[in-house]
């Protein structure tokens, strides 16, 4: 039981590592990145090519993933959603593009991945680091874990924290609110944009190399999974709410355990869609949501 | 000739198919709605058609045109539980509920077969007859495309506001764009399901929503003849691109962002932006009316009405 | 589908009539009062003019007319019979027919589809299939084009018109459908002075060929000599109603607007 609870969270701080960029993302400058899975798988495919030439430790293959995510989701809002929000005639038509625009770039990513493994799992085998377990009696936690939980939930601290209290968060807040007011204020809208993006494709690549740790090896196509799944918890929690999705990624994470556990298991990838369904009939706003937030 | 056919006859099928899929997602994008629930159609129709054909061995008319039917109900029901979503959170909705049909098949025990799917739903059914199928349902696609039908759906799709207030009822307008599109993607799935005789739950997953889009995409979402164009490439696009060996979808990824991001209106739009432009510069109408807008209105009524007339220059706000 | 009774050039009805009423009409949205207790009467080929400064909720009273926007309080009738629940989309088939604020044309429709776009809630189910094979333009159409002098123009698109001309194929569009009733939320908006009078001259001889008409404007001088009666707004509430000439020498009037504009006319 204990074990189970301790697996929830772990899989709740994977997805919420990955959500928080997103979620970071659309609730502030408006993007829906659907590139993000790409360029989190990418940023562990990257660190797996490296791993194979020089054996790495743990830090620095984080610092490579999270270095590749950073820079892959610059290279998506540079080369595509800007010009997209260049050109677009209204707020409703671009939003569709991003989505769609997102959805194609994350081909390219996937593509290439998929081309150099073959769509074989890969993983870190080559690497220095090894996964090793304490026994704490009641339950077992694993060195992979404890570095998960403590990124998830520090970075997503941190992240609250940020967009609290600093200057630049608070002028990301303004954008998210009303983005008219906050160029008035004189925000300097696109360095933040950019700066946004930045953040969120490091969390996803830090996302990425944590799951292949902690799974031991993941394929190109995990990326359109955690996709959905981080979308769910976005809903879940509400839009824009750094808490909300950390209660949505450990809620969405609890629940699919629970099915893991209790059932033979292949109802499990359905929770996500159900979710997303449900939550968008019910209460679009999430279960934390703003009322201002952008919404279409 | 005859040999060619024979040895391409899986991919003329396909390109059938792929445009009946894409055609299940252009038609509600035409009217403004952004909804993936043709995929899940698809996936009603696989599965019902294969159904009907292994456990009643009912002809092929009849197995496709109940899963269409089903599917057209569907869609009407989903339409009014999603009849207050819009936009981006109305596409979220939809690929849930496609993608949940995908789980639903894994978990539908003997009747759906399960993770394996259903294997020997052999009919009668042939090239000809999806041909057939595919060409009235583009001629009435078309047709809605033209006159006050198409006018009407413009509207729709691109102030519904103005629509409303020009009688039309935006919200049946929408339903029915939904039924359509239940219809369309389910007669895609059943056919598939027959030629090939076989349907599992990996038929439905992400990558039938991104292959349906993309098509759209690169075509063109405002027609059916952009879904046609983007049919055509996707299902012949491998063969060809044969020439850069494993990197095809490489390039095919670059093709499908390049467009999304800097060609909006698919190779469709492309081509009508060039014909309008081109037919433009041989007319040369002198631009009437072109003199400057908003100039400030005379003062000629009497002093206070001048006064009172001062917020007639402010009007463009 | 519904044949609907005598369009502007109809029978010759009887002026003065009301046709349209709002009476006690108010829309708050949370705790903002854009509209708050306004009665107004249109009156078969007559002209009412509304005058308020921005913001003064003469759009949103447009909106609740014609069911947009749900009324908080009040109750809207024609003919006589009550409308409040109506759904918006039946206005245009009983004749009520408006444009907008900003220029609302189908980019992709040339002028001659997006006039016509007025004109389709009247085609029948054959008159909609043989559209299909043959490209035919209804009389009320070609009327409307007439009237407003945009027949040059009727395959350009509307990003190749200037704002003006823009404007003019929307009033072009709201007659294409014969209305009984028009609501023009600030026609004029962006036209040069003879755009303007011509536009004015136009309402001038609907008015007389019994086409009852709502009028929302700025420029004052043309209000004064179109319309039949003035109704001024400010901050959601009617505050003076009457004779155009009296309601803009009234005191609250003056207020309305030199108060909000008496730096304004400092300047000057």
């Amino acid at each position: 039981m204990a074990q189970d609870l301790l697996n929830a969270l772990t899989l709740g701080s994977l997805y919420l590592l990955f959500a928080l960029g997103m979620s970071l993302a659309w609730g502030t400058i408006g993007i829906l990145n659907f590139a993000h899975g790409s360029i989190f798988v990418f940023a562990a495919f990257t660190a797996h090519l490296l791993v194979q030439e020089v054996a790495l430790p743990m830090p620095a293959m984080l610092a490579v993933g999270a270095a590749v995510g950073a820079v892959l989701s610059l290279l998506v809002q540079v080369l595509a959603f800007e010009p997209i929000q260049r050109r677009a005639t209204d707020h409703r038509k671009a939003e569709m593009q991003i989505l769609v625009g997102g959805i194609g770039i994350a081909i390219i990513p996937l593509a290439v991945a998929q081309r150099l493994t073959g769509s074989v799992p890969f993983g870190y085998s080559a690497g220095t680091f090894r996964v090793s377990t304490w026994d704490l009696g009641f339950v077992r936690l694993s060195n992979v874990q404890l570095v998960t939980l403590v990124a998830a939930l520090g970075l997503a601290a941190v992240i609250g924290w940020w967009l609290r209290a600093a200057r630049p968060g608070l002028a990301l807040r303004a954008i998210g609110v009303d983005a008219e007011v906050a160029s008035m204020m004189g925000v300097d809208r696109r360095r933040l944009a950019l700066l946004t993006m930045a953040v969120a494709g490091g969390l996803a690549g830090l996302a990425g190399v944590l799951l292949t740790y902690y799974l031991g090896s993941i394929a190109p196509e995990t990326g359109d999974a955690f996709l959905l799944k981080a979308f769910a918890a976005i809903i879940l929690g509400g839009v824009g709410s750094i808490a909300g999705v950390v209660i949505g990624a450990m809620v969405l994470a609890g629940i699919e355990t629970l099915v893991l556990v209790t059932t033979s298991g292949t109802w499990a990838p359905a929770i996500a869609f159900g979710v997303i369904f449900l939550m968008l009939l019910v209460r679009p706003n999430g279960l934390l949501g703003r009322q201002e937030v952008r919404r279409t | 000739m005859n040999a060619w056919w024979v040895s391409h006859l899986v991919l003329v099928q396909s390109t059938f198919i792929s445009l009946l899929l894409a055609l299940s997602i252009q038609v509600p994008l035409r009217a403004g709605v952004f909804s993936f629930a043709g995929v899940g159609s698809y996936a009603i129709g696989a599965y019902t058609a294969a159904i009907l054909t292994i456990r009643a061995q009912l002809a092929p008319v009849l197995a496709i045109g109940a899963g269409v039917v089903l599917a057209a109900v569907v869609g009407y029901l989903l339409a009014l539980l999603v009849a207050r979503l819009s936009g981006l959170y109305l596409g979220m909705a939809t690929i849930s509920f496609a993608l949940f049909l995908g789980v639903l098949a894994t978990n539908g025990g003997e009747l759906t077969g399960g993770a394996t799917g259903l294997f020997g739903a052999i009919s009668t059914l042939t090239t000809t007859h999806v041909v057939a199928i595919s060409v009235v349902v583009v001629l009435l696609l078309a047709a809605s495309e033209r006159g006050a039908y198409g006018r009407r759906v413009d509207a729709v799709r691109e102030d519904p506001h103005l629509a409303v207030s020009l009688g039309i009822d935006v919200t049946r307008v929408r339903r029915r764009v939904f039924v359509v599109s239940g219809a369309l993607g389910a007669c895609a799935g059943g056919m598939n399901a027959l030629l090939r005789t076989t349907v599992s739950p990996e038929t439905v997953g992400f990558h039938l929503v991104v292959t349906a889009l993309t098509m759209i995409i690169v075509g063109g979402a405002l027609s059916w003849a952009g879904a046609a164009i983007g049919a055509v490439i996707f299902t012949w696009l491998p063969s060809v691109l044969q020439v850069v060996g494993d990197w095809q979808l490489v390039v095919y990824g670059v093709l499908v962002a390049a467009a999304a991001v800097w060609v909006p209106g698919g190779l469709l739009g492309l081509a009508q932006d060039g014909w309008r432009r081109l037919r433009a510069s041989r007319r040369r109408v002198p631009p009437e009316g072109a003199a400057a807008p908003a100039a400030p209105v005379a003062a000629d009524a009497e002093q206070q009405l001048a006064a009172l007339g001062g917020p007639a220059a402010e009007v463009r706000s | 589908m519904t044949a609907v009774d005598g369009g502007a050039a109809g029978a010759a009805p009887v002026t003065g009539q009301a046709v349209l009423e709002g009476r006690d009409v108010a829309v708050h949205y949370g705790g903002i009062k854009a509209v708050d207790g306004v009665d107004l009467t249109l009156e078969t080929g007559r002209i009412l003019g509304i005058l308020g400064p921005n913001g003064s909720g003469k759009s949103t009273l447009l909106a609740a007319l014609t069911r947009l926007v749900p009324l908080t309080r009040g109750r809207l009738t024609l003919d006589g019979a009550d409308y409040g629940r109506t759904p918006p989309s039946r206005l245009a088939h009983r004749g009520i027919a408006r444009t907008f604020q900003t220029v609302r044309l189908l980019p992709d429709l040339t002028v001659l589809g997006n006039v016509q776009l007025g004109a389709d809630l009247r085609l029948g189910r054959g008159a909609r299939l043989r559209e299909l094979v043959r490209r035919s333009v209804p009389p009320a159409v070609q009327e409307a084009i007439e009237r407003t002098g945009v027949g040059d123009l009727l395959d350009l698109r509307p990003g190749e018109l200037s704002y003006g001309t823009a404007r003019k194929v929307e009033i072009a569009r709201a007659l294409a459908g014969r209305p009984r009733v028009l609501m023009l939320d600030e026609p004029t908006a962006g036209m040069n002075q003879p755009e303007r009078l011509e536009v004015a001259g136009l309402l001038r001889r609907l008015r007389d060929e019994g086409l009852t008409q709502l009028l929302v404007e700025h420029d004052v001088s043309m209000m004064v000599d179109t319309c039949d009666r003035l109704l001024a707004m400010n901050q959601g509430r009617p505050i003076a109603e009457g004779a155009p000439r009296e309601v803009v020498r009234d005191p609250a009037v003056q207020e309305a607007y030199l108060g909000k504009r008496g730096h304004r006319a400092g300047d000057r």
